[in-house]
């Protein structure tokens, strides 16, 4: 593949899979764009993300890729260009109605609700549901505290998986930065997503926390959740990722394995190099 | 007890409930979900004014004394249902203007303002609630009890009043304390983290400003039920931060501190004042007031920002939330 080219992708929206399967795409990112002013942030991206793939998606500083998450979760509109998620154009579409459809993010400051504790911070998580309502918290409790308590238990066997049962009644604002990760990311997986936008989940993330949120993504990945990851730890990219797409410059570099990407003498000058 | 400390101690009682219950909407609203709103006070005083003229009968039948608009002589308790309705139809349509697209400094600044233009339209348009002279004569629901005394009828309106503030109280408790208000905090804590998460930060924000301005407008119709008078010059938009005082001295988001805090500064900074070796100027007297209530503001805030009784840590005991009693 030449740089700056895409690979071409087959039509009807799947993809050869590695073994020679056909596997659909669950996410379509199609000629997105975003501008401030007049600085072009997102200038006309495509990729595509097969069903289960974890995609990662790197570039230097500026290069537009935490807009071009922020425009798939809903948290930014684009000027131009579509989204398909499982062939269903959501460009546009409010954060909330994309977390609806399965669709869960994460920040790249770890977005935390500071004042509650861990523990809360897992049960919001969860997918709304209907003990959240003004009239169940009137009515019908015990209702509700039945579902609630099902839970809690869900919330606390997880907090066991991050090693932070100790932490359960903390504040999370208490928390250390690569805790915060780890909350917002089990957070997420409360949420049973069918697809998780991380965003540099390593920022900031001391070594020793590092290797559990790794195995944390891979662990995801395996459970069958399609994820996509902007980082700029490369090493993991490396060693998780397929595809990876490059930005520069609110461009698409390239799309493909890391090895192709680091080979790539264009991707080399515009990210790895400097 | 003589009739004058019984009247003394009736009219504390009453303005405490009234403050206590518009304390708690203020709290749901700002201390709970962090919605800024500056301007509560116009919530109370469309209760008190709805209250009143469903209670006064048709302006005709006051010979010109006063005019006002939708009067009505609807038996108890239908003002006071009324004048709830009217609080949070009129909380609905103003956050929807202002709670749906304004970032929350932005929604602060509106709410300010459209409580002075509220304050200037009622003032101004006469035939609205008599102007700036306001209400009057509305009468005590309770005075209709036949067989009692005036002072008795007036302790049934405080058993009344009550009976109000702890049916609020238990409603509010259950709110606080459930799921749904756990995604009320998470709106005050991380708007974006929880809409990122499938639930709407806006309808929660409005909710709870429908039903703050149902609390406020409920505070402000036992408050002209029992003082029979409602005019502008109560309502001025700093009446407001007396509530915010309320809330911040007390604990956002604990409802048994705001309680205090309702009781300490809606009543007891009034009260205390009457005690302070400054003469008995009642020019004075509220200046002082004003004076102690943004120092007590400005020393917990600085000091004691979660207040005398804070919000508390939610623990659950195994599978359940331990609920605080």
């Amino acid at each position: 593949m030449t740089p700056g080219e895409q690979r071409e992708t087959p039509p009807d929206g799947e993809l050869d899979g590695a073994d020679g399967r056909r596997v659909a795409d669950m996410l379509v990112v199609d000629g997105l764009a975003k501008a401030y002013g007049g600085v072009r942030a997102v200038d006309g991206v495509s990729f595509r993300v097969p069903a289960g793939a974890l995609a990662g998606l790197i570039g230097p500083n500026g290069a537009g890729k935490s807009t071009v998450l922020g425009m798939i979760a809903g948290a930014i509109r684009p000027d131009r260009g579509e989204i398909l998620l499982d062939g269903k154009n959501i460009a546009g579409s409010t954060a909330v109605s994309v977390a609806r459809r399965g669709v869960i993010r994460t920040f790249q400051t770890a977005s935390v609700f500071a004042k509650m504790t861990v523990l809360e911070n897992l049960l919001l998580g969860a997918p709304p549901w209907q003990g959240e309502r003004l009239r169940s918290s009137l009515v019908r409790r015990r209702a509700w505290r039945r579902a609630e308590a099902v839970q809690v238990e869900q919330a606390r066997e997880l907090l066991a998986r991050l090693d932070l049962t100790a932490q359960a009644d903390s504040y999370a604002g208490e928390l250390s930065g690569g805790q915060k990760r780890l909350v917002e990311i089990g957070r997420a997986m409360m949420a049973r997503p069918r697809m998780l936008l991380l965003d540099e989940p390593m920022a900031g993330v001391s070594r020793m926390l590092a290797a559990p949120i790794e195995a944390l993504i891979e662990e995801l990945r395996e459970s069958g959740i399609t994820v996509v990851l902007i980082e700029h730890e490369l090493g993991l990219v490396e060693r998780l990722c397929s595809p990876v797409i490059v930005l520069a410059q609110g461009r698409v570099l390239m799309q493909g394995e890391m090895a192709e990407c680091r080979a790539d003498p264009e991707v080399r000058r515009a990210y790895l190099v400097g | 007890m003589s009739a004058a400390t019984q009247y003394y101690v009736i009219t504390i009682l009453v303005y405490i409930c009234a403050n206590v219950i518009a304390a708690w909407g203020l709290d749901l609203q700002f201390g709970v979900t962090g919605v800024l709103n500056f301007a509560f006070i116009i919530f109370q005083s469309i209760g008190a004014y709805t209250a009143g003229v469903l209670s006064l009968g048709p302006a005709s039948s006051s010979g010109g004394f006063e005019t006002y608009i939708a009067g009505a002589s609807l038996p108890f308790p239908l003002p006071i249902i009324g004048a709830m309705l009217a609080g949070a139809a009129l909380a609905g349509v103003v956050g929807m203007i202002t709670l749906r697209r304004l970032r929350s400094d932005y929604q602060a600044m509106v709410m300010l303002v459209v409580s002075v233009v509220a304050t200037v339209v009622v003032t101004s348009k006469t035939g609205l609630f008599n102007g700036a002279a306001g209400l009057s004569l509305v009468a005590n629901p309770m005075h209709g009890l036949a067989g009692l005394s005036r002072q008795t009828q007036s302790w049934v309106f405080v058993v009344f009043c009550f009976a109000v503030m702890l049916a609020v109280g238990t409603v509010m408790y259950a709110v606080v304390y459930s799921p749904h208000g756990r995604v009320l905090r998470a709106v005050r804590e991380n708007e974006h983290a929880l809409e990122a998460l499938g639930r709407s930060a806006t309808r929660h924000r409005l909710e709870v400003f429908v039903i703050g301005g149902a609390l406020a407008a409920l505070s402000g119709a036992l408050l002209v039920e029992f003082i029979g008078a409602w005019a502008p010059s109560g309502w001025l938009y700093p009446e407001t931060f007396v509530f915010f005082t309320a809330v911040i001295v007390g604990g956002r988001g604990s409802v048994a501190g705001v309680a205090i805090g309702a009781a300490l500064i809606g009543v007891g900074i009034q009260q205390a004042v009457e005690y302070l070796p400054i003469g008995s100027d009642p020019t004075v007297l509220a200046a002082a007031e004003w004076i102690i209530t943004g120092v007590i503001t400005l020393v917990f805030l600085w000091a004691r920002p979660q207040g005398l009784l804070p919000e508390r840590r939610r623990r659950f005991s195994g599978r359940s939330e331990v609920v605080p009693r």
